[in-house]
């Protein structure tokens, strides 16, 4: 019995490790301090493990990172700490966003530079929520746009277009400093 | 996705969640686990208590009915009236009580006396269990 639960308590650590670092870096994006990450991360697992045997979804992962943005907004509507529409709302979009593309690469100056570290993460954290939590899950957890449309609750088209605006918004950062 | 971008995303520092976090989410899971496991356990035994008490009642008017039916008072009546007679053919006696007693009855109303009990007692220890777990 007892070898029963350690080899269940081993199982469960095998499933929640690989996701634990992303999802809670994720919710930080949202709640941005670490005790409420910690509680909130706590509140994602258990819901996934209360859910694993209705999971209809294939892609775990996105499932998993979509049961964290709606845990996060739960906790902070409840908080009332932010203004809500800064996460929720963005119908009031420019409608010429859509059709703005600059699809250029980063120029390679910019990631020669020295503290190019520092500079990217306080750039990063003057970006609009949406717009950082759209970059961060797609190029720090490999989602597709479909994939971030459908964690963030979003249509393509939005987070397509927040993406190119975000792009841009941090190639300006990046080139200030 | 652009090559450069994916480069200098991979400057960014993602914040580092506490050593011990993976062991709270496992007890929390686990806690879950033992909660649900009592809830389960409390609506078992909850629709036990509710099915057998009105088991117990109707079976034990029956059983009082058949008692009466059978004539088993006359024979009890015999202990204490001819208690000589009782003595000689006790044998007998056992065997006459035995077959006029309302088994099928008695029997379900024991079966149902029990499982209420049972329930009852599981009931309270579950709740017990599940008084801490609910803060």
């Amino acid at each position: 019995m007892k070898n029963n639960l350690k080899d269940e308590n081993k199982t469960m650590k095998l499933l929640i490790s690989p996701h634990l670092k992303p999802i809670y870096g994720f919710i930080f994006q949202y709640v941005k301090n670490a005790p409420d990450a910690e509680d909130i991360t706590q509140e994602v697992f258990v819901k996934a493990w209360r859910n694993l045997k209705k999971i209809k979804q294939k892609n775990f992962k996105a499932w998993l990172f979509s049961v964290a943005r709606n845990t996060s907004i739960d906790f902070l509507r409840k908080k009332r700490a932010i203004p809500f529409s800064e996460f929720e709302n963005e119908s009031g979009e420019n409608i010429l966003d859509e059709t703005l593309a600059d699809e250029t690469d980063l120029p390679d100056e910019i990631l020669a530079k020295q503290n190019i570290k520092e500079q990217l993460n306080a750039a990063i954290n003057k970006l609009p929520p949406q717009s950082r939590l759209t970059l961060l899950l797609h190029y720090k957890e490999n989602f597709t746009f479909q994939e971030i449309a459908e964690i963030l609750h979003e249509p393509l088209n939005t987070v397509k277009s927040r993406y190119r605006r975000a792009t841009i918004q941090l190639k300006i950062l990046l080139s200030q400093n | 996705m652009n090559q450069n971008f994916t480069k200098l995303f991979s400057y960014f520092d993602s914040p580092e969640p506490s050593k011990n976090l993976l062991e709270k989410i496992t007890r929390r899971v686990r806690e879950e686990q033992r909660r649900w496991a009592i809830k389960q356990r409390l609506a078992i035994f909850s629709i036990g208590l509710i099915f057998s008490v009105p088991a117990a009642i109707l079976s034990f008017q029956l059983v009082r009915t058949e008692m009466a039916a059978s004539g088993l008072q006359e024979f009890l009546s015999l202990i204490m009236t001819d208690s000589e007679i009782v003595m000689t053919y006790w044998q007998n006696f056992i065997l006459i009580v035995l077959e006029s007693l309302p088994t099928v009855s008695l029997a379900v109303f024991l079966v149902a006396l029990f499982i209420f009990l049972e329930s009852l007692k599981l009931l309270t220890r579950e709740l017990k269990n599940f008084a801490p777990l609910k803060n």
